[in-house]
């Protein structure tokens, strides 16, 4: 596994943003992991896919209702142009139809909103799992 | 002529001469030389001589001191055993001389048993410390519950504080295994030594016990505090020093051999660790040992009969239940909070997944057959979103096709309904923790189990209704579905008779469908309705 490793966090809302970056540092600090980590951000469809394209992102946490789109359709993105990056879903609707869509195209996680800190370490460490074998 | 000496004669003689005067001089000169080095050689020896006397001294008084600390040792070993052979001997003679009352007498046994004891636990100290200075001191490594361990302890010193005064608290990190290898006997002692020193050396305030554990090097770390005397800098070198308490006036104060500290820390260093100590004079002591398991468990030894209940080991963790039934729900909450669990219910596999990812539960327990979404597809989608908690299977189809499909699914284990008790606690104590701590009167919980009984009889007569209208309707979907509960139902209230009918019919309607049990079920429906009939008119009288 590479020593660098880009996490995005993608969500309209800043506070959103902020609170997920600061419980995925928390994870990260309580986990001995041997990478580090550097957090992008976008607000919304259209940003993502800059960075996306400009960065190598190896995680990305998608919010699932953005203004110019769906995270969905940004998971089809990501899974048909970049196969290396993974994707954890975030949203305050765990409908089967959002579960089910995500399941389908490929996740390693699915956070609902309210975060939870178990969920987010799950995801993280499903991450270092799938991506150290 | 003799005065005629020739002259080459005289030559002769004046050479020889100046010969021998060199030789003699050379000969002299290596004469000074050895006494100058035979001086020196006797200074050396005289300096040599010093010294050794000075060592000899030194020795001397070394062995002087060590002698009166030995007699020290000794003068108070004989009052530490003298004073308990006293008592002994006193008590016992006054019981053999008949003056003490029933109750007198009573309390002199008691007091007879504990200086008895302690004198044992002195002989053993002397002991100990001969076989550490021999270095014939081992320790054994057997597996050994470490929560058993301190709980007794923690019993053991909640009671010598509260006769002094003094808060007791024992804290353990949660990740404390449950049984360690190691040497418990020689574990206990140490323990016993440091939260004695802290009990007999505090007069207010608190005594506590922290214990913390690295799974890395399987260390684990004792700490216990005090808000006692304290001990002074000048005096912790000493500390661990045999026969030596920090005040010689310590030992008439306090009592106690002087050896405790020595041997627990040869002890604690036989076993790969060590015990440190930092102090405060007035503010108190803190002790930190630690120890190497040879091997640390999760998994405990666990119950396998309902007979010894009242001592099975509350469970620690917060379980979500995913079941539909209403009396089902009632009957595993009851099992659930009878082993002091927390638990919150979800009555399909839709808001069962939902509330998984929504909350921290450390454990599901989840139906199989449930309207909305059943279990297999609510743990489809928890397993495909990377969901790790362990989720378990509750049942009626226990096939051995069945039992592969949930594993499959990605089940970590299943439990049968009716829910065998002992099963369901085994199978939940290999995926939660022993709580440690809380004090629990086991399991009992006979009342609820009653209103359980007798709500469940009442309900028969409606099951007994929807069973026999479906049959009419010929809807095999429902009268599967009541079938189905029933089954669950009358196997955890022990309807024998009920029972065997239900499941009979069940098996024939799963296997042969609904025209198969046009026949039987009337006798069924009967059967319920008798059942629910009793019960109202017993409880009318």
């Amino acid at each position: 596994m590479q020593k660098n490793i880009n996490f995005l966090i993608v969500d309209d809302v800043d506070t959103t943003r902020e609170l997920l970056r600061g419980l995925i540092q928390s994870v990260l600090n309580n986990n001995n992991f041997k990478f580090q980590v550097t957090v992008f951000q976008a607000a919304n469809a259209t940003q993502t896919k800059q960075v996306l394209e400009k960065n190598t992102i190896h995680l990305a946490f998608l919010d699932i209702e953005l203004p110019d789109g769906s995270g969905l359709e940004l998971l089809r993105h990501i899974k048909a142009e970049y196969s290396d990056c993974k994707a954890v879903m975030v949203s305050g609707n765990a409908s089967k139809e959002n579960v089910l869509a995500s399941v389908e195209v490929g996740v390693l996680g699915f956070i609902l909103k309210p975060f939870n800190y178990l969920r987010v370490e799950e995801a993280i460490k499903n991450f270092v799992k799938k991506s150290s074998s | 002529m003799p005065d005629m000496v020739p002259k080459a004669r005289l030559e002769r003689a004046k050479a020889a001469r100046q010969e021998a005067e060199l030789l003699l001089e050379q000969k002299s000169r290596e004469l000074y030389e050895k006494n100058q080095q035979l001086l020196a050689l006797s200074a050396q020896l005289e300096q040599k001589v010093i010294e050794r006397t000075t060592e000899l001294e030194k020795a001397r008084d070394e062995a002087l001191a060590a002698n009166k600390l030995k007699s020290a040792f000794l003068a108070n070993m004989s009052h530490e055993i003298r004073t308990p052979l006293t008592a002994i001997i006193g008590f016992a003679e006054n019981i053999e001389a008949g003056i003490l009352s029933e109750q007198e007498t009573e309390a002199g046994i008691t007091n007879i048993i504990s200086n008895g004891r302690h004198l044992l636990t002195v002989l053993n100290e002397i002991l100990d410390i001969s076989k550490i200075e021999s270095g014939e001191l081992t320790v054994s490594n057997a597996r050994f519950s470490l929560n058993q361990m301190l709980d007794e302890i923690g019993s053991i010193f909640k009671g010598f504080c509260k006769d002094k005064g003094l808060h007791f608290d024992i804290h353990l990190e949660e990740n404390i295994p449950l049984e360690i290898s190691s040497d418990a006997t020689r574990l206990r002692q140490i323990l016993m030594n440091l939260l004695g020193n802290a009990v007999k050396f505090t007069e207010q305030g608190r005594i506590s016990l922290d214990v913390k554990y690295t799974p890395d090097n399987k260390q684990l770390a004792f700490i216990v505090r005090d808000t006692g005397i304290g001990i002074a800098t000048s005096k912790l070198k000493d500390l661990f020093k045999p026969f030596i308490q920090a005040d010689s006036s310590i030992s008439r104060k306090f009592g106690g051999t002087g050896l405790g500290l020595s041997i627990s820390q040869n002890l604690a260093r036989l076993m790969d660790g060590d015990i440190t100590v930092s102090s405060t004079v007035n503010k108190g002591s803190e002790f930190a040992l630690t120890i190497q398991c040879k091997d640390a468990f999760y998994d405990t030894e666990l119950p396998t009969d309902l007979s010894d209940m009242a001592n099975w080991k509350p469970l620690h963790g917060s379980v979500l239940m995913v079941e539909d039934n209403e009396m089902n729900q009632l009957l595993i909450s009851q099992n659930l909070a009878s082993v002091g669990l927390e638990f919150h219910i979800e009555e399909n596999g839709e808001s069962g997944y939902q509330a998984a990812l929504a909350g921290e539960y450390d454990l599901v327990l989840m139906d199989i057959q449930m309207p909305v979404m059943d279990g297999k597809e609510a743990i489809n989608i928890l397993r495909a979103v990377g969901y790790n908690t362990p989720i378990i299977a509750l049942t009626a189809n226990v096939m051995p096709e069945d039992i592969a499909e949930y594993k499959q699914l990605g089940f970590n284990a299943w439990l049968s309904k009716p829910v065998d008790r002992v099963k369901f606690y085994r199978t939940l104590a290999q995926y939660l923790p022993v709580q440690i701590q809380k004090n629990h009167g086991g399991v009992s919980e006979l009342d609820i189990y009653e209103k359980l009984f007798v709500q469940f009889k009442v309900s028969l007569a409606q099951y007994a209704t929807e069973l026999e209208s479906a049959i009419k309707q010929q809807d095999a979907d429902v009268a599967e579905r009541v079938l189905h509960q029933l089954k669950g139902l009358c196997g955890n209230f022990s309807l024998d008779d009920l029972s065997k009918q239900v499941t009979m019919l069940y098996s024939d309607i799963r296997n042969k469908g609904i025209a198969e049990i046009i026949a039987t079920a009337p006798a069924l429906v009967e059967l319920m309705r008798q059942y629910s009939e009793e019960q109202i008119d017993a409880k009318k009288h």
